[in-house]
């Protein structure tokens, strides 16, 4: 299609498209003012998480326990885009790999700066720590397996940042974030399978709910929170790896 | 109840072990349990087939049953369709994994791995009764399809048809969850049997829209026209073993998806509407099924045309007379597609075009039939050219194929078909066979239209537990007309692709006149392979289904 | 005017597909399509909202108090996982595109015609 007619058809189509879309959103209810009358499935949610699951954060209850199989689907979204991306950027046998971009003669080196290497070799502890917390927390407190991964996921690459490619594969080699990826997916099955082994429902919860508030509250809400940052902090950190690689290691032109 | 989360679970798990191993585990050993992973589902699947026959299988996740009719978790329903459904899908998974132990020379675990996520996918994407459950899904099989698309990332191909497919399925979804947004608005439900009694009667903007938006998200993964141009640029570049997932059940995964959605959710806004709605869908079908076999008979390109090997047709010409037994097998899958008693696909095509009559639609199975024999006719030209040495070795018409330089997928010589690569293509042609031959088949697939289109019915199992399903429906007879249209369509098939080939007036009049290169050069540029095109159509499509739907069946 | 905050939705549906559309780059068109995807999170967020309602976690309020719905709240941390990591996955195919062909203009790329 020439770049005009295509301009014009796309436009005239949108146009129909939103005005479409804004007849349906204005029959939805004011906003901030639903039918009092009629519970929504969050409603329901949470006037049930505290009393029937121990879970103090509504949205954690939603996504680990009342539709925890989402989340396993979701967690294999994950798994089947960052093994995608690895069996994308596999090395084929007609490339070689050379030294990094930046250890290639004639190219000057730019070492990071010491104020840049200091801050980010400070942030390391604190970041790990910090999304320890989130992911243990996540039955009581906004976080939770997804959000804490990720927390996790930046320590490596600050570490990329106050040095460079090597120290960072020295510290996450690539078969143990694999390693780490594929155990925290495959734990949420097995936890699942924990459920209907023990009582008749996939994902059913098969531990002690302990007391609201706790950190050990929620039953199995919190081991999944555990598999899921694993799975999540080795997805990402092994996308980082990829990447890089992909990228910073010289490869013979085809 | 043990075994309605396994052809989900079991997938996903032995997934994740294999990637794990991935360093460890030797190539034969990953295969063997990825192909026993995935025979083990097709077991589960026959035993829930049965098991459904009287009753649909309801389950809930986490053991969350519903209370007073609101769901509170994630449910399965599994039904005939639903079962039959992952039984296909592994079915073409265990015969595509067989296939592929000789296709690749190079595989980890990681193939594997994406085949059974994919897998996994497939099934809960049959079985699930929750209409965000069913997005997860549809998104799962985008991911794993996505990368095992462009698994050959050596070449630009793949890599572009990667992304074609992969935009405009993302849009698609994207339309989906807005869909599945209004519709949370408005009922406040996930769970389709709810949001099918919430809705109720009324049909406004907001419901004719969110259905919209849902239909033609799925269908995008359906490939119907003009949201279509993503699953030619896929089959040209992908792996033959995916191409047979992608066009085998994907596909079709798509079409009932729309078909669950519909008459679980919107069947009852719309009861007095249905003709109009009917009208709409048609078009869209028709359009598809015409534009289909047009473009597979002026294709070159047998991949892009259908599936089986990375090959050219002109390259190839003459050489397959060394490969027979592959060349019967291929003659044997052309009279199938054009609906040749007794394959399957004869039964399928009698049940449309007795509804189509019922329905007082006496032009509809003639239509069908047209596209059935170009169908037919391409791949029997194929074969007569490639396995006969039939026909000039240049063409006149200029294709709306184009050339890609396609590396084999296999290494060595091409002078025997290895065992593992014919006999998954053997099995699947018996099974189509036999799927023809079986007992009261057409009875088992109106009782399973019925329970379907049984929008109460559904919602009562499912929320209530109550068992109101109606009993199983008679066996629908073939007329002698019928066996004779199916000859007949495979005879005018051969001879179409005897004259395209052979008769040079024939070839040259098609070749040069004037309509059909304005036709050819018409689809050649809207199949352009960019995607600011394939977008625009897409939405060009979604504004007209929305607005029609607005105007008519409000 | 009680409707005019759920329009935010479709304009970026709209405009995330305008970048789509016009793109002349790939990294650039990906980006678009996450806004695109943005839409779909201020739609949902829009349904949930409840005027006056706390947020959903009940560790210093009672159990019981008005709170705004979890359940879009859990969709949209969904669909951000989901789409964050396909994002990824286009990108290491246009990543891969530009080292085969060289090219990153998606009119160019169109390289199997057809």
């Amino acid at each position: 299609m020439r770049p005009l007619v295509r301009l014009g058809l796309f436009l005239v189509s949108t146009a129909v498209f939103a005005g479409i879309f804004v007849a349906a959103l204005f029959d939805l209810h004011p906003l901030g003012h639903a039918d009092p009358l009629s519970a929504t499935y969050g409603d329901l949610v949470n006037s049930l998480t505290v009393p029937e699951r121990h879970i103090t954060d509504a949205v954690t209850a939603v996504n680990f326990d009342f539709r925890g199989f989402d989340t396993l689907g979701e967690e294999f979204i994950m798994f089947a885009s960052v093994l995608g991306a690895a069996l994308l950027l596999r090395k084929h046998a007609d490339e070689s790999a050379g030294p990094p971009i930046d250890k290639q003669q004639g190219r000057q080196i730019t070492l990071a700066s010491d104020a840049v290497r200091l801050l980010s070799v400070a942030l390391v502890s604190p970041a790990v720590l910090f999304g320890i917390y989130v992911v243990t927390h996540g039955q009581v407190t906004p976080g939770g397996g997804f959000q804490g991964g990720v927390i996790l996921a930046s320590a490596p690459l600050l570490i990329y940042v106050s040095g460079e490619f090597h120290s960072l594969r020295r510290v996450a080699p690539r078969w143990l974030v694999e390693a780490a990826e594929s155990i925290g997916a495959g734990g949420y099955v097995v936890i699942g399978a924990a459920g209907l082994l023990s009582a008749n429902a996939f994902l059913h919860n098969f531990l002690p709910l302990g007391r609201p508030g706790d950190v050990f509250s929620g039953g199995s809400v919190a081991l999944i929170d555990l598999t899921v940052g694993l799975e999540v902090a080795g997805g990402f950190i092994l996308l980082l790896l990829v990447f890089l690689e992909e990228v910073l290691v010289l490869r013979d032109p085809i | 109840m043990l075994t309605p989360p396994i052809p989900v679970a079991l997938p996903l798990l032995v997934a994740a072990l294999l990637a794990a191993l991935n360093r460890l585990l030797p190539r034969w050993l990953a295969s063997t349990l990825a192909i026993l992973t995935s025979a083990a589902v097709g077991c589960v699947a026959v035993s829930m087939l049965v098991y459904s026959r009287l009753d649909p299988i309801v389950y809930w996740f986490g053991g969350w049953v519903p209370r007073r009719g609101a769901a509170l978790g994630i449910g399965f329903v599994i039904d005939g369709p639903g079962a039959m459904l992952v039984l296909l899908a592994s079915i073409l998974v265990t015969a595509s994994l067989v296939f592929s132990t000789r296709y690749f020379d190079t595989v980890g675990t990681l193939f594997p791995s994406l085949m059974l996520i994919f897998l996994a996918a497939m099934s809960g994407f049959s079985q699930t009764g929750d209409l965000f459950n069913l997005f997860v899904f549809f998104e799962l099989m985008s991911a794993a399809a996505f990368a095992l698309c462009g698994y050959k990332s050596e070449e630009p191909g793949p890599l572009q048809g990667a992304l074609n497919f992969a935009v405009t399925n993302t849009v698609g979804a994207f339309l989906i969850l807005s869909g599945i947004g209004l519709i949370y608005g408005r009922t406040g439900a996930l769970n389709m049997a709810q949001i099918g009694r919430a809705l109720g009667n009324r049909a406004d903007a907001l419901t004719l829209v969110a259905l919209a938006f849902i239909a033609c998200g799925f269908l995008v993964k359906a490939a119907i026209v003009p949201f279509h141009f993503w699953l030619a640029d896929a089959h040209a570049v992908a792996p033959a073993p995916v191409c047979v997932l992608f066009s085998g059940v994907m596909v079709e995964l798509g079409l009932y998806a729309v078909t669950r959605v519909y008459w679980a959710c919107f069947s009852g806004i719309l009861e007095p509407r249905q003709g109009a709605l009917r009208n709409l869908l048609l078009v869209f079908g028709v359009a598809t099924a015409l534009l289909g076999a047009v473009m597979c008979y002026a294709q070159r390109h047998l991949k892009r045309m259908l599936r089986t090997a990375s090959v050219d047709e002109m390259d190839l010409r003459g050489r397959g007379r060394q490969i027979q037994a592959t060349g019967a097998l291929f003659v044997l899958g052309a009279a199938g597609l054009a609906g040749l008693p007794p394959f399957a696909t004869f039964w399928a095509a009698n049940m449309m075009d007795a509804s189509a009559r019922e329905l007082g639609l006496h032009w509809l199975p003639w239509v069908s039939f047209a596209a059935a024999t170009a169908t037919a006719a391409a791949l029997l030209r194929f074969w007569a050219r490639v396995f006969l040495g039939w026909g000039p070795n240049v063409e006149e018409l200029p294709t709306p194929g184009g050339h890609v330089r396609e590396r084999p997928d296999t290494s060595g010589g091409h002078h025997r078909t290895p065992a593992a690569m014919y006999l998954p293509a053997a099995g699947l042609l018996a099974l189509g066979l036999l799927a023809g031959l079986a007992p009261r088949l057409t009875g088992a697939a109106y009782a399973a239209a019925i329970h379907i289109q049984d929008r109460g019915a559904y919602a009562q199992r499912v929320l209530d537990m109550l068992t109101p399903y109606p009993a199983a429906v008679q066996d629908q007879p073939a007329a002698a007309g019928d066996f004779a249209r199916g000859a007949a369509g495979l005879l005018l098939a051969l001879a179409a692709a005897w004259m395209t080939l052979c008769w040079n007036a024939v070839r040259r009049t098609v070749g040069r006149s004037p309509i059909a290169r304005a036709l050819v050069g018409v689809l050649r540029a809207a199949h352009s392979g960019i995607i600011p095109d394939y977008v625009t159509w897409l939405i060009f499509g979604v504004a007209a289904f929305g607005a029609a739907s607005l105007i008519w069946l409000r | 005017m009680t409707h005019l905050a759920y329009c935010l939705a479709a304009w970026l549906f709209a405009v995330g597909l305008y970048g789509v559309v016009t793109s002349r780059n790939m990294v650039h068109l990906i980006i678009c399509l996450s806004v695109v995807q943005s839409s779909t999170y201020a739609l949902l967020l829009a349904i949930g909202y409840r005027a006056g309602a706390a947020a959903p976690v009940f560790a210093d309020i009672p159990s019981g108090t008005p709170a705004v719905d979890p359940v879009v709240q859990a969709l949209m941390l969904t669909d951000v996982v989901v789409e964050v990591t396909i994002m990824a996955l286009l990108l290491a195919l246009a990543v891969l595109a530009y080292e085969r062909t060289g090219k990153l203009d998606p009119n160019d790329l169109g390289m199997i015609r057809g």
